[in-house]
């Protein structure tokens, strides 16, 4: 896929929308693009974030480790983003995102992404809002599920 | 030496010579002119103009005047330079002769006995400490970087002089002790030792290079040098000690002969956690298989068993081949264009767009044109994506082909090339756009300037390459053939004969376990790590992770058996216990063959402790 395509999926993502197309550009020329096979593990809860992924073929699951085993919090489609919390938040990754399927995504480095999202007000807006109707989808999924919790 | 010798006694030969020749003259004057007065055939007003004429005398008196100087001024000099070299508190000479075999301590214990250090500011570095612990027990001393325990452990290990007090290990005394007894008997690994800038396992035997044990042999020039060297150092008061000898202790490392010492150090690397490190300086070198009989074959059997591959060993994904009908999307089109290494600068990835020989091949497959126009679009992307950018953001050293005080003039060029067409611009230009396409790697860039078309007609210009290849950079070119050995290449890429696929994550490292197991699998193990200790660990250990040092340092304490005593300071038990989760498994590792039950306690709060065994 070349540089265009790239660029043209990145722009479909709401964070990206709000870009410069140079800019762009220049984001996904310095990112690197990754496969993953089935089964592997893209990242595990507790790795150190080093940088943001977009899902460009393929589906992946977002689990998180409980005492009782891996939770599954979410599935991942193309077009989609993940592991930008542990980017902005300078936290370890606080989930695992795993590859359901043969996954290619773009793998954008902490440094690149911080300094687009810093001169891009827009963007950097776009992404509050992306977390925080996350924030709210996680304290759903934490009411419905609270009644089973041990106290 | 002896050159310069050779040539103070010619010079001063030849002076003598002069000098004489010009002595003897006035001298027969005085002698024969003499006789001739007195005999009365010479009138003496005559003989007396002649020796006057002749006045050469002032000349010998004025050297003599001058050496006599020199020699004053060269002894001054002399007197301050021993000066230097004669310290009070130097060790006694005897205690510092060495030894061929001393006794060593292997019963008892260590018995500290009013042991104090002060420092040079008159401070008090280690307060008066008495103590005994038998050689059997293994001691953690526990305590901050200021409590004096690395002070104690030093004059323990006999490294610092105490100021008071005694200490003694088992029957010796080693405040009394020669250093011979002291250095093999016992070891200290401390914050930061050296590590001398030659092999691994030249550093590793370091500590077991005591005495010359066995003589060295010399052709017969060299025999007669080496007498010489003898009488000279004899002379002037240095040591006689051959260092071409072999120094290396085999009984003290437990080994009989050279394969049990490699036993050994095998061992000793798989205790110290560092036999992985050495695994992998093993794989990354590019050993000459002349010094290795059979490395070639082997290394060559282990790539065609990887490529067969079985389903542990999988390595289709992760590894491109190289095989020759095919373009390398892994690699750079200089590297798919020559299709193997090039031991000259001018094949090199970056010079390949300038050499003679390629352009000639481009013009005669036709790509010419195409690969100009490639490199012009190169040029306007990267004009692009980093013309708005500071000159000293860091994306321009990472990613982008062309420095920021380039940009400039590849604008003036695209701008010539816009106005003129690609045909008419200058020879260098072009080398310079060629240059830029040149360093295009399909799956990484992914400009899709690389099509496959394009592709095929590389392929073609390979061919051509090779063929049409003049023979003086035949000899310097070694192709990619799937049956031969690269000796320009590393050991890992022989084997792996191929491309890291570098999109596929995790590849490199999946690779590296996949080679681990294929290693073991075809018994290239202990050849690899061979190969591996040969390497180099530059100045300052530089070539090491800084992981790594601590490691080298114990390996060597720890690869002569002989010393009863070592000394571990920080942080060394506590980063094992995080490292492994338990202390135990750490400590009788490197513990092997001795009494050591091996425990750390209150690891966090540890700062170093001393370990006996």
């Amino acid at each position: 896929m070349s540089l265009e395509k790239e660029v043209e999926l990145l722009r479909r993502s709401p964070i990206f929308t709000k870009i410069d197309l140079p800019m762009l550009k220049l984001l996904c020329f310095s990112s690197e693009r990754l496969s993953y096979e089935k089964g592997q593990v893209i990242f595990n809860t507790g790795d150190p974030g080093d940088a943001a992924y977009v899902l460009v073929e393929g589906h992946a699951e977002v689990t998180v480790p409980t005492p009782s085993g891996p939770l599954r919090v979410t599935v991942l489609g193309p077009n989609d983003i993940f592991g930008e919390i542990a980017v902005f938040a300078d936290v370890p990754r606080t989930a695992t995102v795993t590859a359901t399927s043969r996954v290619v995504a773009l793998r954008i480095a902490k440094d690149q992404l911080m300094g687009v999202v810093r001169q891009n007000p827009d963007a950097a807006l776009e992404l509050i809002g992306i977390l925080a109707a996350r924030l709210a989808r996680t304290t759903a999924q934490l009411r419905g599920i609270a009644p089973s919790l041990p106290t | 030496m002896r050159i310069r010798l050779e040539f103070y006694q010619r010079k001063f030969f030849i002076k003598f010579v002069n000098n004489f020749l010009s002595q003897v003259t006035p001298f027969l004057f005085y002698a024969v002119g003499g006789y001739l007065v007195i005999v009365g055939r010479l009138d003496l007003g005559a003989l007396v103009a002649v020796i006057a004429a002749y006045k050469d005398l002032p000349t010998p008196v004025k050297e003599l005047i001058d050496w006599d100087q020199e020699r004053l001024d060269v002894s001054i000099k002399y007197a301050q330079v021993i000066e230097q070299f004669t310290a009070d508190e130097l060790l006694a000479e005897e205690r510092q002769q060495p030894l061929p075999a001393p006794a060593l301590p292997v019963a008892g214990s260590v018995k500290v006995s009013n042991l104090t250090l002060t420092g040079d500011t008159g401070d008090e570095l280690v307060a008066p400490v008495s103590l005994e612990i038998p050689l059997t027990q293994h001691v953690a001393l526990l305590g901050d970087h200021r409590g004096g325990g690395s002070e104690l452990a030093q004059m323990i290990a006999a490294l610092v002089v105490p100021t008071h007090g005694t200490v003694s290990v088992g029957s010796i005394d080693v405040t009394g002790a020669p250093e011979a007894v002291n250095g093999r008997a016992l070891g200290y690994v401390g914050n930061a030792a050296y590590l001398f800038p030659t092999t691994v396992r030249e550093n590793l035997l370091y500590g077991l290079k005591h005495f010359p044990l066995r003589e060295a042999r010399y052709a017969a020039h060299r025999a007669a040098e080496r007498g010489r060297e003898l009488r000279e150092a004899e002379c002037s008061g240095n040591s006689v000690l051959d260092i071409n000898a072999d120094w290396i202790d085999y009984a003290a490392a437990g080994a009989d002969n050279e394969e049990g010492l490699d036993a050994r150090i095998g061992e000793v690397l798989r205790a110290t956690g560092l036999e992985e490190t050495i695994l992998e300086l093993g794989l990354r070198s590019a050993p000459d298989p002349a010094r290795y009989p059979g490395l070639a074959e082997r290394a060559i059997r282990a790539r065609a068993a990887l490529a067969e591959g079985s389903s542990e060993m999988d390595v289709r994904g992760l590894v491109e081949r190289f095989d020759p009908e095919r373009y390398l999307g892994n690699a750079t089109l200089a590297e798919n264009l020559l299709f193997g290494t090039s031991a000259v600068a001018s094949l090199d990835n970056d010079n390949m767009a300038s050499n003679a020989y390629v352009r000639r091949v481009l013009r005669e497959t036709g790509l010419e044109d195409d690969l100009l126009e490639a490199g012009r679009k190169v040029a306007a992307t990267m004009i692009e994506l980093f013309g708005g950018l500071p000159p000293e953001h860091e994306m321009f050293e990472r990613f982008s082909f062309i420095r920021p005080d380039e940009l400039g003039y590849f604008r003036e060029l695209l701008a010539t090339v816009s106005r003129r067409g690609l045909k008419w611009i200058a020879e260098a230009d072009g080398t310079r756009l060629l240059a830029l396409t040149f360093k295009l790697i399909p799956s990484r860039h992914r400009l899709g300037l690389i099509d496959e078309a394009m592709q095929a007609r590389l392929l073609e210009a390979r061919r051509h390459f090779a063929r049409h290849l003049p023979a003086e950079l035949r000899a310097t070119v070694q192709f990619f053939d799937p049956s031969g050995y690269n000796s320009a290449e590393s050991l890992q890429d022989n084997i792996l004969f191929g491309k890291v696929v570098t999109t596929q994550a995790g590849a490199a490292a999946r690779i590296s376990q996949l080679l681990r197991r294929l290693l073991d699998a075809q018994g290239l193990r202990e050849l690899v790590i061979r190969i591996g200790l040969e390497y180099g660990v530059g100045v300052g250990a530089a070539q090491l992770t800084i992981d790594d040092r601590p490691n080298g340092w114990r390996s060597r304490a720890r690869c002569s058996s002989g010393p009863p005593c070592w000394f571990w300071t920080k942080p060394w038990p506590c980063s094992m216990r995080r490292r492994r989760g338990a202390s135990s498994p750490a400590c009788s590792n490197i513990a092997k063959g001795s009494a050591l039950s091996g425990h750390c306690d209150n690891s966090n709060s540890a700062n170093f402790s001393i370990t006996w065994s």
